[in-house]
C-alpha cells in the first residue's frame, strides 16, 4: 500500500510541475507585470521603478525567474559591485523548500496570508460536503428503492435542474429571498460584527446556512443521482435476489445489504468533490463574503498578486491531486476486489 | 473498515443534528458607552498594519488610527499645524536655505503598552526606509533626505536634498514604529513578523484589538491617549469591515449594519442623499482631490524627446501638429462642455477646475475661472487661426486634417463617458476625434513613451495639498519613458513662477499663493493639459453618530470625540 | 454527478434485434422522434436561438432598443416644501410627451406620469386619444367613443383603474364624442361622464384628463389638453404637466432641480421642452407598463438586451464549443489510432490542466490578456477540449480494432483514409452528445465570468454581465436579477436534456 501511495505521488510530480510552468508563463505575459501597480505611483521616480523590477529579479528571462521561484537563490551569489565575481548571496529559498515568497501589494508572506484564510475555506468546504452527502446519499437510496415514484422523478428533475442553474445566481437567489426580503438570514459574512471574537460555528449557523446551500447544491445534485444508479445496479446483483428469495424483509434487505454496497463507488467521488468544492468556492466566497482563499484569490487576481496567484495554483494542484489519491486509496480499502499493485 | 465509515457518518450526522438544536447565536456585541464605529470597506480590505510596511487605502485607515504619524494638520484649513493632536512633532524650525529641517517632539507621548516615543522610533524608521532588504514602500523618500540624524531623544534634525517651502512634505518620516519591539528582528524579516497583524502597540485613539483577514479589523478606544479633546476617547471602538464589493458596502450603510461611509460612488451618491433628507443618515459632499484632464501631447509625437538636456538646456521637441498651436488648444477647450460631462460622467458629481490646482487647495486662484463652453467661439477661433471647414465637415490646414486620436483607459465608465462626449461635442466645431480604448498599462506605457495625441486620465493631489507643479510640468521632468510632463509642455514664465514660489525665501505663505495664483494664469493661458473635474467625495454617517463633521479629506480627525447612539 | 460524466459513461452503441439493417443515425433519430422531452427542449433552443439571431429585426419591431438610454429625474415640488416625488425614476426620452398629472383622493396627493411616443401612433394620418383617470372614485372605467368617420359608438379601452391612462388610442382625424362608464360589466350601464366634441387632428394627441369627483368636492369633469406630438423636437422630449387634484396647494414644478413653473393652480397646463439627456440619475422606471420586462437601471429594455445579450452569450458558447469540438476531435483521433507517446503526452497536458479549477484558470488568464469576445472564445475553447479529446481517444480506440479497419489497413488504406472515412463518421453520436453538454457548461461559464466582471464587458450586453449589478436591485428591481438567470437556467437545462435525450436515442441500452 505505502509502494502504491509512493508510485502515485512520484507520478504526481510532472503534473505539479506542468500546472507551476503553466500558470507561470500565462502570469508573465501580463502587461507591465508584477510592478504594474507601482507605475502610476507618483512619487516614485522611474529609478525607484526599475530599482523594485530588478530586486524582483524581473528583468531576468523567464526560465531563470522560474527556476529562482522553484529552487530560489540562495545557493547563488550576485555580483552587485559589477567586478565579474559573485558577492551577495540569494536569499531565496524557493517554492520547494517551502518559500512561495512575499505578495507585492500585501507585503507580506504568501503562506501567511494563505494560512489565515484556509480555516474559513476549510469550514465552508466541509460543511458542503457534508451537506451533499448528508442529503444526496439518503435521496439517491430513497429513490432507487422507490424507483419510478413520484420522489424519485421530482428529486431526478431536480438533480438536472441545480446543474443547470448559475451557482452565483441561486446565491443571490436565495440572499434575495432569505437576506433582503424576508430578512431572516445575513446576507453575508461568516460571523456577527462584534468588537472582539467569532462565536463558535454552532452559535452562527446562519452564517453558513446559505453558502454551504449553494456550495453543496451540486454535490446533492450529483451524489442523489450517482447513488440511485449504483443502488440500482446493486439491487440487480444476484445477493440481493438469493437474500430476498431467503425471505428477508425488504426493507431490511435494502438498505442493509444494498445501500452498504451501493455506497462503495462513493468514495471514488470524494476527489472530484474536493476539487468541485475548491473551485466552487471562488464564486461563493465572493457572493457571501467569506473571508476564505477563494476571497483573497479573487482580489489577488484583480491586485495582479503574482506570488498570491503561483501558490494558490500550486496549491489547488496539489489539492485536486491528493482528492484523487484519496478517492483510489478508499476505494481500494473498502473493495475488497481491489488490490493495490 | 465498513464500521469505521458507518461510524463516520453517524458522528456527521450527530454533529449537524446536535448543532441544528443549540440555541441561535446570541450577539456579543457589548454596547459600551461611546459605541462602536462600523465602516465598511471593499475589496481586498487590509492585511498589513505594520506603518513601516503599510502602503494602501485600506491598512492606511487602520494604521492612521493607530499611528498618526510626525506632523498633524489643521483639518479646517487644510495645512500642517504643530501640535496636532496625536502628532508627534510639538514645534519645528527650518534653516535659511530650507535644507535642515529641525523637529521638537513632545516629551509626553508614549507607546500604547507605556514606553516613551522618542527619536529613537523615527530614526529606527529611516534605517528601514534605507534598507533594500526591509521592502519599505517609502523609497521615495531616499530621493528626497539627504540624512536624518537624533541629537537627542526629542530632537530630530532632517536634512534634504533640495530646499523648499515644501520641506514639511518633504521632511516627513513615514513609518514611526514602536523601535523597542523590533530590536532583534532583522529588516530582511520585517515582512514576516507578526507585528504586521497584531500592532499591538501605537499611539493613536486606538489601540489593536482584532484582525480577522477578509473579514474585519477592529480597534477600541485607547486610554492612554493624551490629546483626546473631552479627556478620554469617547468610542468603545472602531470596526474596519470587509464586503466583496462598492454595492454591498452602500446597502450594508444604507440598512444601518455599517455606521460610517467613505467614498461611495459618484452613482451612489444620489440615493445616499436622498437617505440624508430622509434624515437617516448625515451626508458630507465636497470637491474631492481627484481630478480628471484631458492631456495634449505638444510635441511631436513621431520623434519624442526630453524636455532638458544633461545640461539643462532645453531640447528642440518639434511641434504636435495640431497642439502644437495654443489657438487650437484654447478653441479645443472652449468647444468642450464639461458641465455636460460632470453631469454624464460623474453624475452631477463634480467640480470644475480652472488649472492644474483642484479648488480646495490653499493655493487656488479664486478668480480664475473655468473656460467656459463656447463652440462658436472656439469655430471663430479655429477659423482665424487657418483651420477651414473641409469638404467632409472636418477643418483642415495646410493638408492637415484636425483629427486626432483620444485614448484612455478601456473598462473606466467616466472616462469612457468623458472621450465619448468630447467626442460628439468636438464634432460640433469640425474636429475629428479618434476614440482609443486601451488597456489601463498600455495606455501609461504610450504615455510615458510621448508617441500619443491626446489622452484622458487623472491625477490624485495629496492631502495637505501641495501646489507645486515641477513634477507635472517643469521640463526638467520631460524625460521620455519616464517622466510626468510627458506632454512636454515648456513654459518658462510659468516654470519660474513655480520655482519662486516653491523657493522663495522665508517662505511667506501670502506671497507665495500669490506667485501660484499668477502660475495659474499662464497654466491656462497656455493650456498643456484642458483640466475638466475634480470629483466631488462623500462622507456618511447614521443619524445616530454623534461628532461626525468631517472636512475634506479629513473624515476622522475628531473621532476621539464621536460617539455612537444606540438606536432604539 | 456532472454533464461530463454523464458522457464519460457513454458506450458505443449496440444495434437492436428489430432495427438491424438501419443505420445507427437513422435509428437515434427514431427514437428521438418519440422523445418529447428532448423534442420540447430543442425546441426551447431553437426558439431561443433564432431570437437572438433575429434580435435586432425583433427589436425593431417592438420598438425597443438594447442601448438607448435617455432622459433625466423629474421632481414636482408642492407649495416648495413637501416634495411629493413625481415618479423620480421617470426618464424622458426622445420623441416622448411626458404628461404628468397631479390627482387626488381625497388628501391623498398621488402623481403619475403617462409617456406617448409620438412614434406610437403609427399612421401619419391619424391621431391619438387617451384617458386618466384621476380623482374620482375608486371604480375602474370604459372608455367609449362615437363619431369621426365610426358608425356607432365602441369601447376603446376597458377597465382603466384609478390613477393610470388607458392606452393610447389611435383615431382618425375627425370630432368624437367620448363617454365613459364604469367598468361593471353590465353593458347597457349608462355614461357617468361625457364629453361632445373632442378633436382628434392628425399628428395630434388628444389627452383627456378625468378631474374631481366627490371624494374632492369638486364636481366630476374630464377635460382635453391637445397637444401637438409632430411638433416635438425629435432630439428633445416634452413634458405636460397637468395639475388635476382639486385639493392640492399651488404647486412649483421642477424639472432636473430647475423650477419651470411656479404656483400652478388647478386644471392649469404646464409644457416644457425636456432636454433628451443621454445620462440618468439613479435608477429608472422599472415598472415601465409598455415593456415586457421592464428597464434596466439605466432605462434600456431588457427584453431587447436579453435578445442581443443572447447573441453574445450564445454565440460565445457555440463558437467555444465548436472549437473545442474540433481541437478535441482532431486530438483524440490522432492519440486513439497512434497511442504511445503522444498519446502520453496530451494525457499529462490534460491531467495537468485539468488539475487547477477552471474557473481559476479562467480567471488567471481573462485578468492577464483582458480580452475581447474573439479572444474569450478561443481561450473558452482552447480549455475546453480535454472531454471531447478523452472521449474520441476511447472510441477510436476501439474502433480501430474493429474487423473493418483492420482489414482496411490491411489492404494498405492510407490513414487518412482510415481516420476520415471509417473513424471519423462513428464519433458522430459522442461529440454531439458532448457538444450539446459542452455548449451548457460553457453558458454557465461565461455568464459566471462576466457576472465577475471578467467576461463580456459593458455596455455590450450578454446574460452574464447583465446579472453583474443585480445585488444593487434587491430591492428595486428583482425583475432585473430574476429575468436573466432565468433565462440561462432555461437553456442550460435544454441543453442538457438535449445531450441527456441523445444518448438516450444513441444508446437506448443506457437508459436507466
Amino acid at each position: 500500500m505505502i509502494k502504491y501511495i509512493a508510485r502515485r505521488l512520484v507520478q504526481a510530480i510532472p503534473t505539479v510541475f506542468g500546472v507551476t510552468i503553466f500558470t507561470f508563463l500565462i502570469i508573465s505575459l501580463a502587461p507591465g507585470g508584477p510592478t504594474a501597480a507601482l507605475l502610476l505611483d507618483p512619487n516614485l521616480s522611474s529609478r525607484d521603478r526599475e530599482n523594485a523590477r530588478r530586486a524582483l529579479g524581473l528583468d531576468d528571462p523567464l526560465p531563470v525567474q522560474y527556476l529562482r521561484w522553484l529552487i530560489g537563490d540562495f545557493w547563488w551569489q550576485y555580483d552587485t559591485d559589477g567586478d565579474g565575481t559573485g558577492d551577495k548571496w540569494g536569499e531565496r529559498k524557493g517554492v520547494l523548500l517551502g518559500e512561495f515568497g512575499y505578495s507585492i501589494p500585501n507585503r507580506r508572506p504568501v503562506l501567511q496570508l494563505f494560512g489565515e484564510r484556509l480555516g474559513a475555506t476549510l469550514e465552508l468546504g466541509v460543511a458542503s460536503l457534508l451537506f451533499g452527502l448528508l442529503l444526496g446519499v439518503p435521496i439517491g437510496i430513497i429513490a432507487a428503492t422507490a424507483r419510478g415514484s413520484l420522489f424519485d422523478n421530482i428529486t431526478r428533475i431536480l438533480a438536472v435542474v441545480v446543474n443547470s442553474v448559475p451557482i452565483f445566481w441561486l446565491g443571490l437567489i436565495l440572499i434575495l429571498i432569505f437576506g433582503s426580503r424576508l430578512g431572516v438570514l445575513p446576507m453575508g459574512s461568516r460571523c456577527p460584527t462584534a468588537l472582539q471574537g467569532c462565536p463558535p460555528l454552532f452559535q452562527r449557523l446562519e452564517y453558513i446556512l446559505l453558502p454551504m446551500i449553494v456550495l453543496g447544491a451540486g454535490g446533492v445534485a450529483g451524489y442523489s443521482r450517482y447513488l440511485r444508479a449504483s443502488m440500482l445496479d446493486v439491487i440487480g446483483q444476484d445477493y440481493i435476489r438469493t437474500a430476498k428469495s431467503k425471505g428477508l424483509r425488504q426493507r431490511r434487505v435494502w438498505f442493509t445489504h444494498g445501500a452498504r454496497n451501493a455506497l462503495i463507488p462513493l468514495a471514488t467521488f470524494l476527489g472530484p468533490a474536493i476539487t468541485n468544492i475548491w473551485a466552487g468556492a471562488f464564486i461563493t466566497e465572493q457572493i457571501f463574503s467569506w473571508p476564505g482563499i477563494g476571497f483573497l484569490t479573487f482580489q489577488s487576481i484583480n491586485a495582479q498578486d503574482f506570488a498570491m496567484l503561483m501558490a494558490v495554483s500550486v496549491f489547488s494542484a496539489i489539492a485536486t491531486i491528493f482528492g484523487f489519491l484519496l478517492s483510489d486509496i478508499l476505494y481500494a480499502l473498502i473493495d475488497p476486489r481491489i488490490r493495490f499493485s | 473498515m465498513k464500521n469505521v465509515i458507518k461510524l463516520g457518518f453517524l458522528g456527521m450526522a450527530l454533529a449537524l443534528a446536535a448543532a441544528a438544536l443549540l440555541p441561535a447565536a446570541t450577539p456579543i456585541v457589548a454596547q459600551e458607552d461611546g459605541g462602536i464605529i462600523i465602516e465598511g470597506t471593499f475589496g481586498a480590505g487590509p492585511n498589513q498594519f505594520n506603518p513601516l510596511l503599510c502602503n494602501d487605502t485600506a491598512c492606511n485607515r487602520i494604521v492612521g488610527l493607530l499611528f498618526p504619524g510626525l506632523t498633524g494638520t489643521d483639518p479646517a484649513t487644510a495645512t500642517f499645524k504643530a501640535g496636532a493632536p496625536g502628532s508627534l512633532a510639538k514645534e519645528w524650525s527650518v534653516s535659511e536655505d530650507l535644507k535642515v529641517v529641525t523637529y521638537k517632539l513632545r516629551d509626553d507621548a508614549k507607546w500604547s503598552d507605556g514606553t516613551p516615543i522618542t527619536t529613537k522610533d523615527i530614526m529606527y524608521a529611516w534605517e528601514m526606509i534605507q534598507n533594500d532588504e526591509s521592502g519599505s514602500p517609502f523609497t521615495f523618500v531616499r530621493g528626497r533626505v539627504a540624512s536624518v540624524e537624533a541629537p537627542d531623544d526629542y530632537t530630530l534634525v532632517v536634512t534634504l536634498n533640495e530646499g523648499s517651502c515644501d520641506y514639511l512634505w518633504d521632511a516627513s518620516i513615514p513609518g514611526i514604529s514602536p523601535s523597542h519591539l523590533f530590536a532583534d528582528v532583522k529588516p530582511a524579516e520585517l515582512k514576516d513578523n507578526a507585528f504586521s497583524t497584531t500592532p499591538s502597540v501605537g499611539f493613536g485613539p486606538f489601540k489593536f484589538v482584532e484582525f480577522r483577514a477578509g473579514e474585519q479589523t477592529s480597534l477600541a478606544g485607547n486610554e492612554l491617549y493624551t490629546d483626546a479633546a473631552e479627556g478620554k476617547v469617547k468610542p468603545a471602538g472602531f470596526i474596519y469591515k470587509v464586503v466583496p464589493d462598492q454595492t454591498v458596502m452602500i446597502e450594508q450603510f444604507l440598512a444601518g449594519e455599517t455606521n460610517l461611509l467613505d467614498s461611495p460612488a459618484v452613482n451612489r451618491m444620489a440615493d445616499i442623499k436622498a437617505a440624508g433628507d430622509a434624515g437617516d443618515v448625515q451626508v458630507f459632499s465636497f470637491p474631492g482631490v481627484s481630478w480628471d484632464y484631458i492631456g495634449l501631447n505638444l510635441a511631436d509625437p513621431t520623434n519624442p524627446q526630453n524636455g532638458v538636456d544633461e545640461n539643462g538646456n532645453p531640447i528642440d521637441q518639434g511641434k504636435h501638429p495640431i497642439f502644437g498651436d495654443v489657438q487650437v488648444r484654447k478653441a479645443l477647450a472652449l468647444g468642450l462642455d464639461v458641465d455636460a460631462m460632470i453631469k454624464t460622467a460623474v453624475f452631477g458629481e463634480g467640480t470644475r477646475m480652472a488649472s492644474n490646482i483642484i479648488p480646495t487647495s490653499w493655493a487656488v486662484n479664486p478668480d480664475l475661472k473655468p473656460i467656459p463652453y463656447n463652440a462658436e467661439e472656439a469655430a471663430k477661433i479655429l477659423d482665424e487661426a487657418g483651420w477651414k471647414v473641409g469638404a467632409d465637415g472636418i477643418r483642415e490646414k495646410d493638408g492637415v486634417r484636425l483629427s486626432f486620436n483620444l485614448m484612455t483607459n478601456a473598462g473606466n465608465t467616466r472616462r469612457e463617458a468623458i472621450v465619448t462626449l468630447a467626442k460628439d461635442q468636438l464634432a460640433q466645431i469640425g474636429v475629428e476625434v479618434n476614440v482609443e480604448l486601451l488597456d489601463f498599462n498600455l495606455v501609461i506605457e504610450r504615455f510615458y513613451s510621448q508617441t500619443y495625441d491626446a489622452f484622458v486620465l487623472g491625477w490624485r493631489s495629496g492631502y495637505p495639498n501641495r501646489p507645486d507643479g515641477t513634477q507635472l510640468f517643469d521640463s526638467s521632468s520631460d524625460i521620455v519613458g519616464s517622466g510626468s510632463n510627458m506632454v512636454s509642455w515648456y513654459n518658462e514664465e510659468w516654470e519660474k513662477l513655480n520655482s519662486d514660489a516653491l523657493t522663495l525665501a522665508g517662505c511667506d505663505m501670502d506671497a507665495r499663493i500669490k506667485l501660484y495664483q499668477k502660475a495659474q494664469e499662464v497654466f491656462q493661458a497656455d493650456l498643456p493639459y484642458i483640466p475638466l473635474f475634480v470629483i466631488n467625495g462623500m462622507y456618511a454617517a447614521r443619524s445616530n453618530v454623534k461628532g461626525f463633521s468631517p472636512y475634506q479629506a479629513q473624515l476622522l480627525w475628531n473621532v476621539d470625540t464621536w460617539e455612537v447612539l444606540s438606536v432604539e | 454527478m456532472t454533464a461530463r460524466d454523464m458522457v464519460v459513461n457513454l458506450k458505443e452503441g449496440q444495434a437492436d434485434e428489430e432495427y438491424l439493417g438501419h443505420s445507427l443515425l437513422s435509428l437515434a433519430v427514431r427514437r428521438l422522434r418519440r422523445d418529447r422531452l428532448t423534442l420540447g427542449a430543442l425546441a426551447v433552443i431553437v426558439l431561443i436561438t433564432l431570437s437572438a439571431i433575429f434580435a435586432p429585426q425583433i427589436s425593431r419591431a417592438l420598438n425597443v432598443s438594447f442601448d438607448r438610454t435617455s432622459g433625466t429625474n423629474a421632481f414636482i415640488l408642492i407649495g416648495g416644501q413637501d416634495r411629493l416625488t413625481f415618479d423620480p425614476d421617470y426618464r424622458f426620452r426622445a420623441r416622448t410627451l411626458a404628461t404628468a398629472v397631479v390627482h387626488d383622493m381625497g388628501k391623498d396627493i398621488k402623481s403619475k406620469i403617462v409617456d406617448t411616443n409620438y412614434r406610437d401612433i403609427r399612421s401619419e394620418e391619424n391621431g391619438g386619444l387617451r384617458v386618466f383617470h384621476a380623482g374620482m372614485s375608486t371604480n375602474a372605467f370604459d372608455i367609449y367613443v362615437k363619431g369621426g368617420s365610426e358608425t356607432g359608438e365602441r369601447a376603446l379601452a376597458r377597465n382603466i383603474p384609478f390613477g393610470q391612462a388607458g392606452d393610447l388610442i389611435e383615431l382618425p382625424p375627425g370630432t368624437y364624442d367620448v363617454s365613459l362608464r364604469f367598468s361593471t360589466g353590465d353593458r347597457a350601464a349608462e355614461p357617468f361622464l361625457s364629453l361632445n366634441g373632442v378633436e382628434v387632428k392628425a399628428g395630434w394627441l388628444a389627452m383627456g384628463v378625468v378631474a374631481g369627483g366627490e371624494k374632492s368636492g369638486k364636481p366630476l369633469e374630464m377635460k382635453f389638453y391637445p397637444q401637438n406630438l409632430a411638433a416635438i423636437d425629435p432630439a428633445n422630449a416634452r413634458l405636460q404637466f397637468i395639475q388635476a387634484s382639486a385639493d392640492a396647494p399651488l404647486l412649483n414644478v421642477t424639472f432636473g432641480g430647475e423650477v419651470i413653473a411656479e404656483n400652478v393652480v388647478y386644471e392649469q397646463e404646464v409644457v416644457y421642452e425636456a432636454p433628451r439627456q443621454t445620462s440618468t440619475l439613479g435608477t429608472s422606471a422599472m415598472d415601465a407598463p409598455r415593456r415586457v420586462l421592464g428597464t434596466d437601471d439605466l432605462g434600456r429594455d431588457q427584453f431587447a438586451r436579453l435578445l442581443f445579450g443572447g447573441q453574445v452569450s450564445l454565440g460565445i458558447a457555440f463558437s467555444a464549443a465548436l472549437i473545442a469540438a474540433t481541437i478535441g476531435i482532431t486530438i483524440g483521433i490522432l492519440t486513439g489510432f497512434y497511442g504511445g507517446l503522444l498519446d502520453d503526452g496530451v494525457n499529462w497536458v490534460i491531467t495537468t490542466i485539468s488539475s487547477l479549477p477552471t474557473l481559476l484558470l479562467l480567471l488567471i488568464i481573462i485578468a492577464v490578456t483582458k480580452p475581447g469576445p474573439p479572444v474569450l472564445i478561443a481561450v473558452l475553447g482552447l480549455l475546453g477540449w480535454f472531454g471531447v479529446a478523452r472521449l474520441v481517444r476511447g472510441e477510436t480506440f476501439s474502433i480501430r480494432a474493429r474487423e473493418y479497419v483492420v482489414s482496411a489497413r490491411s489492404i494498405g488504406a492510407p490513414v487518412s483514409r482510415i481516420m476520415l472515412v471509417h473513424i471519423l463518421p462513428n464519433l458522430l453520436s459522442v461529440v454531439m452528445i458532448a457538444l450539446a453538454l459542452n455548449i451548457g457548461g460553457l453558458i454557465l461559464t461565461e455568464s459566471a465570468l462576466s457576472y465577475l466582471g471578467f467576461g463580456i464587458n459593458p455596455p455590450t450586453p450578454s446574460w452574464g454581465n447583465m446579472l453583474s449589478n443585480s445585488q444593487t436591485f434587491f430591492t428595486k428591481g428583482v425583475h432585473l436579477v430574476v429575468v436573466p438567470g432565468l433565462l440561462i437556467t432555461i437553456t442550460v437545462l435544454c441543453l442538457y436534456v438535449i445531450g441527456d435525450g441523445l444518448r438516450d436515442a444513441f444508446d437506448p441500452t443506457l437508459k436507466n
